[in-house]
């Protein structure tokens, strides 16, 4: 089974309400659809910038302590601390 | 000849600079703007002068932060009174090459002369990364060479490499296409990237055991909380109580070296300006310098162990809550102790807005100089009686106080005010941090002030909630 088959099957969600241990892979970048106040274009390039592109295995490592947030994911073998909130922009699956 | 040190934050590019140019640096700021500039120099093997600049971090030359602009200018060279970089010195971490490599397709556009530094290839040899630098090198187009600033004699191969550059006079360059790249370019290059990667480097096994057994317990909601109060706690007795006997020998020192103006020189007016004006002037700004060389080595520490990204991470929350940067815990923390070096603790804010509104709210902490105050007119005017059977009303209401001025602080940036004109209703700017592996810090003496070394996002207040 190769993990594009894999990924068809399993669920897509965004980054941000992923659980802590979660694995997956970058499906797309939907900027427009998290709530952050910049502006879908720069949130997407930063995005991009850090790593977080299509195809890119991400791990959700560990969560903030109130309220689960910010949340510390591995994209590949880099480690990026984000707010939910701007999580939300990358959809998994 | 000039050089320019570009690279991601936390790539060595700091520690580079300080093996490359030992003690011949000159800090100052870019004009305009508060943007430290760090410019040393350094002769090469063959006898040659070379004037290096080490340009702030960036993870591409877009310009989100007057930080990244100086380094996309420099490299464009369209800053006046700087001169266009003879060669570009990409710094990499090597164990994290992902985002570097792509920072180098994006450099390669701009057409000047470019060269990859592998830096840490100690730590990354010892983890299992294994790099093919020939193919490397092929596949990017770029003269690739490893180094290990920390240790002597690991920048050996770059200034061989750099000296064989500076032989072909004059050194080729090649028009500069660079454009702000659009997403799909930006897309584009990282998948270029992840390429090279995969056709040239090979990644050990499983990822840094090390890191993620500390980080297991660092960032544990109980544990890392319990280990974070530790030395928030440390931290607090160093500022507050071990300062103290240097304060007070500098203090009397002052205080003496006043008196001898007064018994030496007659009365007047020379004599009041040097003993009133100068030596108590100057003296009371100076006897804070324990305390701030205190604050800022630790700071150094934390910063250098890679604690200072996580402790940012747990603290997050609660400080987003009012409205603050994770990172203002610390400033906010040492006001408890004494507001002024709080106040300079808070250099380790990038976002500029946010460094302000920490410094206007870190007085309203209840510094330790009030507490003989407090504690006079509290037992002058509250009667020392027990409430409820067992507290101390005196006890009670100097706990208020301290209450009353933390929610202060807390409650002052996230409510709004339309009449201060730092700030209006706003949250915390958008925030993503690289965190690094732990590691021990450099045993060298190349301790810098702490500036930007976490890589936080750039300004953007968010619309209300």
């Amino acid at each position: 089974m190769t993990s594009q088959q894999r990924n068809d099957a399993r669920p897509q969600l965004p980054l941000g309400s992923a659980a802590r241990g979660y694995r997956g892979v970058i499906q797309r970048i939907a900027a427009a659809d998290a709530g952050s106040a910049l502006s879908a274009h720069e949130l997407e390039s930063r995005l991009i910038e850090l790593g977080f592109v299509e195809g890119a295995r991400v791990e959700v490592l560990h969560e903030g302590v109130i309220g689960r947030d910010p949340i510390a994911v591995r994209v590949e073998n880099v480690t990026i601390a984000v707010r939910r909130r701007e999580a939300m922009a990358v959809i998994v699956a | 000849m000039h050089l320019a040190l570009v690279g991601t934050p936390n790539s060595g590019k700091t520690s580079l600079f300080n093996a490359l140019t030992g003690s011949r640096q000159k800090v100052a700021n870019y004009p305009g703007v508060t943007v430290e500039r760090k410019q040393g120099g350094f002769v090469t093997p063959l006898g040659r002068q070379v004037s290096l600049l080490d340009l702030p971090g960036t993870y591409s030359l877009r310009g989100r932060s007057p930080d990244e602009e100086i380094t996309r200018d420099v490299v464009l060279g369209r800053t006046s009174g700087e001169a266009v970089p003879d060669l570009v010195l990409c710094v990499a971490d090597s164990t994290n090459l992902r985002l570097t490599i792509r920072l180098v397709l994006e450099l390669k556009r701009t057409g000047r002369p470019l060269m990859l530094v592998l830096n840490m290839f100690d730590i990354a040899t010892r983890r299992g990364v294994t790099v093919d630098v020939a193919r490397l090198s092929e596949a990017l187009g770029v003269p690739v060479v490893t180094s290990i600033a920390v240790r002597k004699g690991g920048t050996a191969e770059l200034l061989r490499r750099t000296d064989e550059i500076a032989a072909q006079v004059p050194i080729p360059v090649q028009q500069n296409r660079w454009q702000p790249l659009t997403i799909a370019e930006l897309r584009a290059t990282q998948r270029e990237a992840d390429r090279i990667i995969a056709a040239t480097i090979g990644l050990p096994a499983k990822p840094d055991t090390w890191t993620a057994r500390i980080d297991a317990v660092v960032l544990h909601p109980v544990a890392g909380l319990a280990i974070l109060a530790l030395i928030l706690f440390v931290m607090f007795q160093a500022v507050f109580a071990w300062a103290q006997p240097v304060m007070n020998l500098l203090s009397s020192g002052f205080t003496a070296l006043g008196q001898l103006v007064h018994d030496t020189l007659p009365a007047g007016l020379l004599q009041s300006f040097l003993q009133n004006g100068v030596i108590s002037g100057v003296g009371s700004v100076i006897v804070f310098l324990p305390q701030i060389i205190i604050i800022f080595l630790f700071i150094l520490l934390l910063e250098d162990f890679g604690y200072m990204a996580r402790a940012a991470f747990l603290m997050d929350r609660i400080m987003g809550g009012a409205g603050l940067h994770g990172r203002a815990f610390i400033p906010l923390l040492s006001s408890f102790a004494c507001a002024i070096p709080g106040i300079m603790a808070t250099r380790v804010i990038d976002n500029r807005r946010d460094r302000l509104t920490t410094i206007l709210i870190a007085p309203l902490m209840t510094c330790s100089a009030r507490i003989p105050v407090y504690t006079l007119i509290i037992s002058a005017f509250i009667p020392a009686r027990l409430i409820w059977g067992w507290v101390n009303l005196q006890g009670l209401v100097m706990f208020g106080l301290y209450a009353a001025g933390i929610a202060s602080a807390l409650g002052c940036p996230s409510s709004s005010s339309s009449s201060c004109c730092v700030t209006t209703r706003r949250h915390p700017s958008c925030w993503s941090c690289r965190t690094t592996r732990c590691r021990a810090p450099a045993a060298s003496p190349s301790a810098s002030i702490p500036g930007r070394r976490c890589s936080c996002s750039g300004p953007a207040p968010r619309s209300s909630r």
